[in-house]
């Protein structure tokens, strides 16, 4: 079982309420982002501290950013054509939380 | 004392998204609602009242009898266009009933089965106001009878959910997409269910009106939220199973339309027909309103459909005081006619012809607008559209294009500073022969007391991380009140007294080569000069030892 599946299957329990599937959803969000090994790198930044708080992701690193990044709501891993997990739907999904982190960074202005 | 801005980029992903697609409900083209129903086409006329329409009810009767035929009666004659429902609940279950004139949208009924059957009929001139049903035998029935106009008379009602036979207590939700409106409708007993209930869908708090409450039957009517959006009716049977029948029909909603998983922004003209806007929200409460919003991005997710605009444009505006989320109120508000849209700010937009590859995430291009209507300690919120949404006109082939109907796969990434005031963060005082320094420190690193010829004091208070006061060549007193981290106080040569008050990790006081007073731990095994000042007394309690070894000195008064 993946981070990415576990979510999942939250996502699907529809005998949930929205604030218990975001309860839910931050305990995932925290242990998928604990297992990140640092550094790590994206692009020409150097990715050095990852803190999880609730809802958000606190990243901070070294390059020519507006440090830090805060990740809100944020997911565990993100659709890619070449990802590794395949949801039931048939979508391909990166489960590694550092996708998210690379995502985030690359959609800044 | 000085300022400096801070900057940090937030990413925000989607909370809640609404689509709604008016020409069709959903995965539902069979009877759809085809643009040239509502005037898409040249010049676009139906649109904006269109828009504006809801399904409305006219009137309603509901009878009872155990007859062969079935019958019931409106209170006055329908208008003609009016859309007619028949409902006809009955415990006989072995024959069929017939309305003449009228088409059966869902009928289920046989041996052991009790029988749950509806039709409807578009009225004419003088349409009759007695409805009749025939039957070969007798049994107990329940009759209902409804007249719809507003949207109803442009587009016909279809099976939502079709009549399907009930056998457990467990609820039963249908359906489960939703609809604008509908007739919910389920049959009961005497010796079967105790209670056959029919209600709107607990949460979603749709208006909800009963038509027929008996032992025998139940039908009613469930109008989805702003008439446009979803409602979910849910029956609650409990008692005795037997198997039964339920059913809905109506006007699908259309919150979702397409392949599942998507929501549609743009126009299709030709039939098939797709009319949708999308709204999304983001909770932008994160973003201090203080705070000086210098870029702002919003990147959404394609859907399962690969689709995009060859002529017109993805245009997204602001709809900040729009609610998105679902509400009891039967006023209209995502959806925005042209005219409304042109008035909207548009904030970002994507180009024709763009590529688009299914579940993806795209950026759109910003708008100078988008900064200012980051709704900054509030909520954020979108109408995703497209340019013929806004200018009215409509190209011969289809603009649209899909994303995802999951919110947190849309996020907003914001960059924003704040000017931060900060009090002090190194200090440096140089004086020459003041009597006393005292230094406030909240953050970061050091103070310094350069002093020559003398100081009498020096005072640090710091909160945080490192600090440390040195004076040269002699200080007669340095007080560090320190709080965290790391604290040294050094004086050289000569400190008539160093006072470190450390609360955490490391803490050193060092003097070289002579301290006068200190407090510094006795039981450091280090060379000391004590030197007592004229007329002291040493009083020396109850047990005390003084040791006085090797090539330490004791002088006293000659007295």
């Amino acid at each position: 079982m993946t981070a990415l599946d576990d979510w999942w299957a939250v996502e699907a329990d529809h005998s949930l309420t929205d604030y218990e599937k975001q309860a839910l959803f931050n305990d995932i969000r925290a242990a998928a982002f604990l297992e990140v090994q640092l550094p790590f790198y994206v692009d020409a930044l150097q990715i050095t501290g990852i803190a999880v708080s609730g809802n958000r992701v606190d990243v901070s690193g070294l390059g020519k950013f507006s440090w830090p990044l805060r990740i809100y709501n944020g997911p565990v891993g993100v659709t890619d054509p070449d990802g590794n997990v395949t949801k039931a739907d048939g979508s391909k999904w990166f489960s590694d939380p550092i996708e998210v982190v690379a995502q985030c960074i690359r959609s800044a202005p | 004392m000085y300022s400096e801005r801070t900057l940090t980029t937030s990413v925000i992903y989607g909370s809640t998204i609404r689509g709604q697609n008016i020409q069709y409900g959903p995965l539902s083209k069979s009877p759809d609602v085809t643009a040239a129903t509502i005037g898409l086409a040249s010049p676009f006329t139906n649109l904006s009242t269109f828009l504006t329409t809801k399904v409305t009810r006219t009137r309603f009767t509901n009878s009872t009898g155990s007859t062969t035929n079935p019958t019931a009666t409106f209170s006055a004659t329908p208008a003609n266009g009016s859309a007619l429902i028949a409902v006809i609940l009955r415990t006989a279950d072995n024959t069929t009933t017939t309305l003449s004139g009228w088409t059966q949208l869902s009928n289920a009924g046989a041996g052991g089965v009790r029988q749950a059957a509806v039709w409807w009929k578009r009225a004419g001139v003088s349409e009759p106001t007695v409805v009749t049903a025939t039957n070969a035998t007798a049994a107990a029935w329940n009759m209902t009878i409804i007249e719809y106009g507003g949207w109803a008379t442009l587009a016909d009602p279809v099976s939502i959910s079709a009549s399907a036979t009930v056998s457990s207590t467990a609820n039963i939700t249908v359906p489960s997409t939703g609809m604008m409106a509908g007739v919910c409708a389920i049959v009961n007993g005497t010796g079967s269910w105790t209670t056959a209930t029919l209600a709107d869908f607990i949460g979603n708090n749709a208006s909800y009106t009963q038509f027929a409450a008996t032992t025998l039957a139940n039908c009613s009517e469930i109008v989805g939220y702003n008439n446009y959006e979803d409602a979910t009716a849910q029956y609650t049977l409990s008692g005795t199973p037997r198997a039964t029948n339920r059913l809905v029909v109506g006007w699908p909603h259309n919150t979702i339309s397409g392949t599942a998983g998507s929501l549609y922004a743009g126009i299709e003209p030709n039939a098939g027909s797709l009319a949708g806007q999308v709204g999304i929200e983001f909770d932008t409460a994160t973003i201090p309103a203080l705070n000086t919003v210098s870029a702002a991005t919003l990147t959404l997710k394609s859907g399962t459909s690969v689709t995009w605009p060859s002529t017109a444009t993805s245009e997204i505006f602001s709809i900040n005081s729009t609610a998105i989320a679902k509400t009891a109120s039967n006023t209209r508000t995502l959806w925005r006619t042209p005219t409304e849209v042109a008035a909207l700010t548009k904030v970002a937009t994507r180009a024709a012809g763009s590529a688009y590859v299914a579940n993806t995430t795209y950026a759109w291009d910003s708008e100078s607008a988008f900064i200012s209507n980051i709704n900054q300690g509030s909520t954020t919120r979108l109408l995703v559209a497209t340019s013929e949404q806004r200018t009215g006109s409509l190209a011969g082939s289809t603009q649209t294009y899909s994303v995802s109907d999951t919110p947190g796969n849309h996020f907003l990434t914001i960059v924003h500073d704040r000017l931060v005031t900060i009090p002090t963060v190194t200090a440096t005082a140089s004086a020459s022969a003041p009597g006393r320094l005292v230094a406030y420190l909240r953050t970061l690193p050091t103070v310094f007391g350069n002093a020559s010829p003398v100081i009498s004091r020096i005072a640090s208070l710091l909160q945080s991380i490192a600090a440390s006061a040195n004076a040269s060549p002699a200080i007669s007193r340095i007080v560090n009140v320190l709080r965290t981290i790391t604290a040294s106080a050094e004086a050289s040569p000569v400190i008539t007294r160093i006072a470190s008050l450390a609360r955490t990790i490391t803490a050193s006081v060092q003097a070289v080569p002579g301290i006068v007073a200190a407090y510094q731990p006795f039981s450091v095994q280090l060379p000391r000069v004590v030197r007592l000042p004229f007329r002291a007394i040493v009083a020396l309690s109850h047990q005390t030892r003084a040791r006085i070894s090797q090539r330490s000195t004791l002088r006293l008064p000659k007295e």
